[in-house]
């Protein structure tokens, strides 16, 4: 199970870097805001799989919290912000 | 291996899965509004595999109910974020694009 849980965050990883592409390339603002939405969740994951690989779940659950709160923030602040907030 | 550890083998692999397709979706759809799609479907979906493989390995102790709440998170939290990512989109004017719209007069 140890070796799989290896192998899977690798994958996650290595998917990851097409989100941090998006991030350096992309034409538009929201289209990295986006890419950053995406890696963020990549990111909560590899940080769960990362804590069941060092039998510390607990402490990288409350880790994993926080980054999925902060993930959260970022593209809702972004939207808010550059788009207005304004019904139409 | 018992059943519990194939079952979640199993789920984190198709959540693996669902994450590539998002992430090839970002790489190579042409435009924000269809990258809107990649992320908001296709990632949470596979964030909630495999958050719930590690569920079923994590097995039932007081840990879990933390996971669930983070699975619970994923699955409400994504969708919310990515609309509001494309409604300020739209609101700042980028219309998106219409396949069967009719050519402009």
């Amino acid at each position: 199970m140890s070796t799989f849980l290896l192998g899977a965050a690798i994958a996650i990883a290595m998917i990851t870097v097409a989100g941090i592409y998006r991030i350096a390339a992309g034409p538009r603002l929201f289209d990295r805001v986006l890419a950053s939405s995406l890696v963020a969740i990549n990111g909560l994951l590899l940080l769960l799989i990362i804590g069941f690989l060092l039998d510390r779940v607990a402490m990288f659950v409350d880790l994993a919290v926080a980054f999925a709160l902060l993930g959260f923030l970022v593209p809702l602040a972004t939207g808010r912000l550059i788009g207005g907030g304004q019904e139409r | 291996m018992t059943a519990s550890t194939v079952l979640a083998i199993a789920l984190i692999s198709v959540g693996v899965v669902f994450l590539a397709t998002s992430a090839l979706g970002v790489l190579r759809l042409p435009t924000f509004y269809a990258r809107t799609h990649a992320v908001g479907k296709s990632e949470t979906v596979g964030a909630i595999f495999v958050i719930a493989g590690l569920i079923v390995e994590h097995g039932w102790d007081t840990g879990t109910p933390e996971l669930v709440l983070i699975l619970l998170f994923a699955f409400l939290a994504n969708p919310v974020a990515v609309h509001a990512m494309a409604r300020a989109e739209h609101q700042l004017g980028d219309a998106p694009a219409d396949a069967d719209a009719e050519e402009p007069s």
